[in-house]
């Protein structure tokens, strides 16, 4: 699926239209080849009429109104009716005429909706019917911030339009495509259409993109808008839709050359705010006792609370449900139901949220309420009908990116004013509700920013300063992105892919830096990736960055952490937990497991869910890797450098995120360059004080941690990375010292073998 | 722009603020700047003017050295005359602009005479004329041999131009975001006095009572404070600069 995507670039698309005989007729590519073979179709075909860039409302309503479905000629079901019905109701079909007219007429149009608008699943059909992408042999594409929407939405469509999902709809994500030759309309990840951007820079397979919740202002979103700004002057047939939330949408407009705007209003009720009197002390309490007393109170409607993390989710859950459970014994209050609800929970809990509020206990009591608490997830990728209080503390987690020490961290933050209207929207969706918020009108006014950051000011940039180097885009300093990232975190970013081989001193791509930009991966792990065959492990160093890039394998529930504990001991590696992860890989793989690896999972505190996930991301690479032509190749096990091998080849990648033990102070260690003081998180195995170990993560929390561990030898940093472990470049100290005792012994090594040849 | 760069800074501590007065040592305008021996003559003007002055009141004739001396700043001065001095015969071209301020240059004498003040400063030391001065900064702490400055560079950007990226127009942040820490559960805007201001730090808790110690406390007291003491004498002078300045092989 993957190697179709770039295949479908330049010179190779004949030999794939070769390929795909199957049935060419069907193919967009080959449609202008069989002009005589449809023309009886299409005279019968709603399109005969129509003229591109020149319909109207009431000609796509007679389209879709016919018996025959105009996409694939088959005649439409009775499902579709009944689904049309509805899709007549939403908003954005009133202004379906105004917005067809402002689409004709511009290449880039600004659309304003908010939720509950249809704008997601309405406006890539307008412009089916009114693009014909079919008559181009091009395609439209939508995209969305995250692979779930990009699913589902897709999915809804094909529903909406009555075809099969993957045919004229489809949709594709990072590790899945679902898409065909027919496929007229694509939903995707904006990061996917970024990646198709860098082997087509024109982005011509496209005649319409629609960059979706582009007010998310994600990493790729931001990017692709700089991007199109370009492509659009280069062509001109290239029509662009950014659609976004009612919030901030003039920045939109000016940013594209003052775009021609359209807003539909959503179906929304009122939602009154409160506030309270006094800061609170500590809002996790204070939320709790909020929801106790909306259920104590006020009428009946589900509440949503909003906090930060899993523990403290759980935790409050926990809470809320035990004195849920008192009131009604004691105060005859009704049932009341707690859904925790973040990121990292399976899915089948994560669906619980939408199980209808508990019933009254005795007919005529007082009724049942659901109480979910959640991340910031809740805030507009989740939409849940019902909710009519909204409990809001004014936190998040936010990711944060400091260049100075390099150092991504996930801090508790301030909501911004943006972010906290968005929340209290939530509580309007199916009747007038209410927004509690605990913080004082004073701190809502001065304590909270306008817009939340744009993900681009909060990241390391390296793998997408090596996107923009792959796209063509060399002048950063120039590059138009709507928010430019400061100065400092752009060079640091320049500076890790100088040492990673992947950009020359002078900050051009190199062999291997295109080779790395061909992963959907992070450049440390691509360039450890590419390298690992000189170590002779590429397979297990494949396994070890599948298992890197899936939520952690390990569970370990509250109730039972020692037997978790205990189980995850069986695979523990001496020299640390990137080994762990391959003995549980190479367990899970095993025959015993395989049998039923639901139980087998369960059994060992395993996460199933991440290890197929695993298993699904080591199949994607592991063809790319075999399109790149590099080597898939083990040490045999039972060789003693078998471990050794793939410690080094771990370096290879790893080299900057390296800690030193600090000679005094017990376990504590010293990142190399940045000078950091951290501990071992309790999680690794690393079961013997590690002079020097390679870090796959630095986790800011009550102190400095790093996390997933691996001990190494300085003897191997200066033979792979030489620049980067340039003796001199140190300051006189513990760290110097031991480098060059490291490097004494290995000029000593070295002459010796000389004398004995 | 200007004040979406400072609302950019907001407080981090990269952007220090120098006052006026500090800030025109740094100006290097050509223009503005009198060349070695204007300024020489400049200050003469000022300081013999100042006697001049002195003398002037009582109506006491001027010595012969200044009517020798006062001519030839003038002459010598391709610059804006900064004398202002009361001198018989008016100067050639009173109606003469500042570059930089658009203010007139020497304004009439009879004015002068009866702002005293106005009379001893020349011109460039005018408030106008410091204000619209372009200041120019100290230069970024960044270091210069960084390949990610190079490759900027190349593009044209300029650490020194207090300047963020992007296009024209549409200029990014210049210091990277920062974040605070938060390890308590303490809610918004807990923590603010009533003007919204974060309240310090608690006041350090009452000095803890007097202890009495055996020696072997003492003696270990004491090993403790030699060993920070040798830390600290080592952070200061075993760094690299040090032992550089004082001639020693680093």
């Amino acid at each position: 699926m993957v190697d179709r995507r770039s295949d479908s670039e330049g010179g190779s698309r004949a030999k794939r239209q070769k390929m795909e005989a199957g049935d060419p007729k069907d193919n967009p590519y080959l449609a202008h080849m069989y002009e005589d073979n449809h023309s009886k179709a299409d005279s019968s075909s709603a399109f005969a009429k129509f003229k591109r860039h020149q319909t109207t409302a009431a000609l796509a309503k007679k389209a879709e109104d016919g018996d025959v479905n105009p996409f694939n000629g088959q005649p439409f079901s009775s499902k579709y009716f009944s689904i049309l019905k509805a899709r007549r109701d939403l908003p954005v079909h009133q202004q379906r005429d105004e917005f067809l007219q402002l689409y004709q007429q511009s290449q880039i149009l600004v659309f304003v909706g908010e939720t509950g608008s249809g704008k997601t699943t309405q406006i890539p059909q307008f412009v089916l019917f009114d693009d014909l992408p079919q008559t181009q042999r091009k395609m439209v594409a939508c995209t969305q911030p995250r692979r779930v929407a990009a699913m589902s939405v897709a999915q809804r469509v094909a529903e909406e339009m009555d075809v099969k999902l993957g045919d004229e709809v489809g949709y594709s994500i990072r590790f899945e495509d679902k898409t065909s030759s027919k496929t007229l309309l694509k939903y995707m990840t904006d990061g996917m259409l970024l990646r198709e951007a860098m082997n087509d820079h024109n982005l011509s397979r496209y005649s319409t993109i629609m960059l979706d919740e582009a007010h998310e202002r994600t990493m790729a979103t931001d990017v692709l808008m700089g991007l199109l700004k370009e492509v659009v002057a280069r062509r001109p047939d290239l029509k662009i839709i950014i659609m976004s939330a009612t919030l901030d949408a003039q920045k939109f407009q000016r940013y594209f050359l003052d775009a021609p705007l359209l807003a539909v209003p959503g179906r929304t009720h009122p939602v009154e705010i409160f506030y309270t009197p006094e800061p609170e002390q500590d809002y996790v309490e204070a939320a709790i006792r909020t929801v106790l007393q909306i259920h104590a109170t006020e009428g009946e409607g589900d509440i949503l609370v909003f906090l930060t993390g899993e523990e403290e989710i759980e935790d409050a859950a926990r809470k809320i449900a035990l004195e849920g459970d008192e009131m009604v014994r004691e105060a005859d209050a009704g049932p009341l139901k707690v859904y925790p609800l973040y990121g990292s929970l399976p899915p089948h809990m994560q669906q619980r949220i939408f199980d209808p509020a508990p019933p009254a206990r005795r007919p005529g009591g007082r009724p049942g309420r659901k109480v979910i608490i959640s991340t910031n997830i809740a805030e507009t990728s989740l939409t849940i009908d019902g909710i009519v209080y909204v409990v809001d503390p004014g936190f998040s987690k936010q990711k944060i990116y400091n260049p100075r020490i390099r150092v991504e961290s996930l801090l508790v933050s301030p909501i911004s004013k943006a972010s906290a209207q968005q929340r209290a929207g939530r509580a309007g969706r199916t009747r007038p509700g209410k927004c509690f918020r605990l913080y004082t009108e004073e701190a809502f006014k001065k304590e909270l920013i306008e817009q939340t950051y744009p993900e681009i000011l909060r990241s390391n940039l390296s793998s997408t300063v090596l996107e923009l180097k792959k796209l063509g885009i060399d002048d950063l300093v120039h590059f138009d992105l709507m928010d430019p990232p400061a100065p400092e975190t752009l060079m640091r970013a320049l500076e890790e892919l100088n040492y990673l081989a992947c950009l020359d001193d002078e900050g051009e791509l190199t062999q291997l830096g295109r080779l790395a930009s061909d992963f959907p991966l992070d450049p440390v792990l691509a360039v450890m990736l590419i390298s690992s065959p000189e170590f002779y492990c590429s397979n297990e160093i494949l396994s070890i960055t599948a298992l890197l890039s899936v939520p952690n394998v390990f569970v370990r529930p509250a109730s039972q952490r020692k037997r978790a504990d205990e189980m995850k001991a069986l695979f523990s590696h001496e020299h640390g937990d990137q080994l762990t992860l391959l003995n549980v890989y190479h367990a899970f793989k095993g025959a015993e497991a395989q049998a039923n690896p639901k139980q087998w999972c369960h059994d060992h505190f395993l996460s199933l869910r991440s290890l197929q996930s695993a298993d699904n991301v080591r199949m994607q690479l592991l063809r790319i890797m075999e399109r790149e032509e590099l080597d898939m190749v083990s040490t045999p096990f039972d060789d003693k450098k078998y471990y050794e091998n793939i410690r080094r080849a771990l370096c290879a990648g790893f080299f900057m995120q390296v800690a030193k033990k600090e000679s005094q102070g017990k376990s504590v260690y010293t990142t190399i360059k940045d000078n950091q003081s951290v501990l071992l998180h309790p999680s690794t195995v690393l079961a013997h004080d590690a002079e020097w170990v390679l870090y796959n993560e630095f986790v800011l929390t009550t102190k400095n941690y790093i996390r997933t561990v691996v001990a190494i030898k300085p003897e191997w940093l200066l033979d792979i990375a030489p620049t980067y472990y340039d003796v001199n470049s140190f300051p006189k100290g513990d760290i110097r010292s031991s480098l060059q005792r490291a490097a004494d012994r290995l000029a000593r090594k070295e002459k010796m073998r000389s004398e004995r040849r | 722009m200007a004040a979406r760069q400072d609302g950019d800074d907001g407080e981090d501590g990269e952007d220090y603020f120098l006052p006026l007065e500090d800030q025109s040592i740094f100006a290097t305008r050509p223009s503005s700047t009198p060349s070695g021996p204007s300024i020489a003559d400049a200050y003469l003007s000022i300081v013999l003017k100042k006697q001049a002055t002195a003398n002037t009141t009582p109506s006491s004739p001027n010595p012969p050295t200044e009517q020798n001396q006062e001519p030839s700043p003038r002459e010598t001065h391709s610059a804006p005359p900064s004398s202002h001095a009361p001198s018989p015969q008016p100067p050639p071209q009173t109606t003469d602009h500042c570059e930089i301020c658009n203010l007139p240059l020497s304004t009439d004498p009879s004015k002068e005479t009866s702002e005293s003040d106005s009379i001893d400063r020349p011109h460039e030391a005018s408030l106008a004329h410091q204000v619209c001065l372009t200041h120019s900064h100290p230069p970024s702490h960044l270091d210069r041999t960084r390949v990610g400055l190079k490759y900027l560079s190349t593009y044209g950007w300029d650490p020194d131009s207090r300047r963020g990226l992007g296009a024209p127009g549409r200029e990014g942040i210049r210091e990277p975001l920062k974040g605070r820490v938060k390890n308590d559960t303490a809610g918004l805007g807990a923590g603010l006095d009533a003007d919204g201001d974060r309240i310090k730090d608690p006041p350090p808790p009452p000095p803890k009572k007097v202890q009495k110690l055996n020696a072997k406390q003492m003696r270990k007291n004491q090993m403790e404070e030699r060993k920070r003491g040798e830390k600290l004498r080592n952070l200061f002078f075993m760094s690299d600069d040090v032992l550089k300045y004082l001639g020693e092989e680093v």
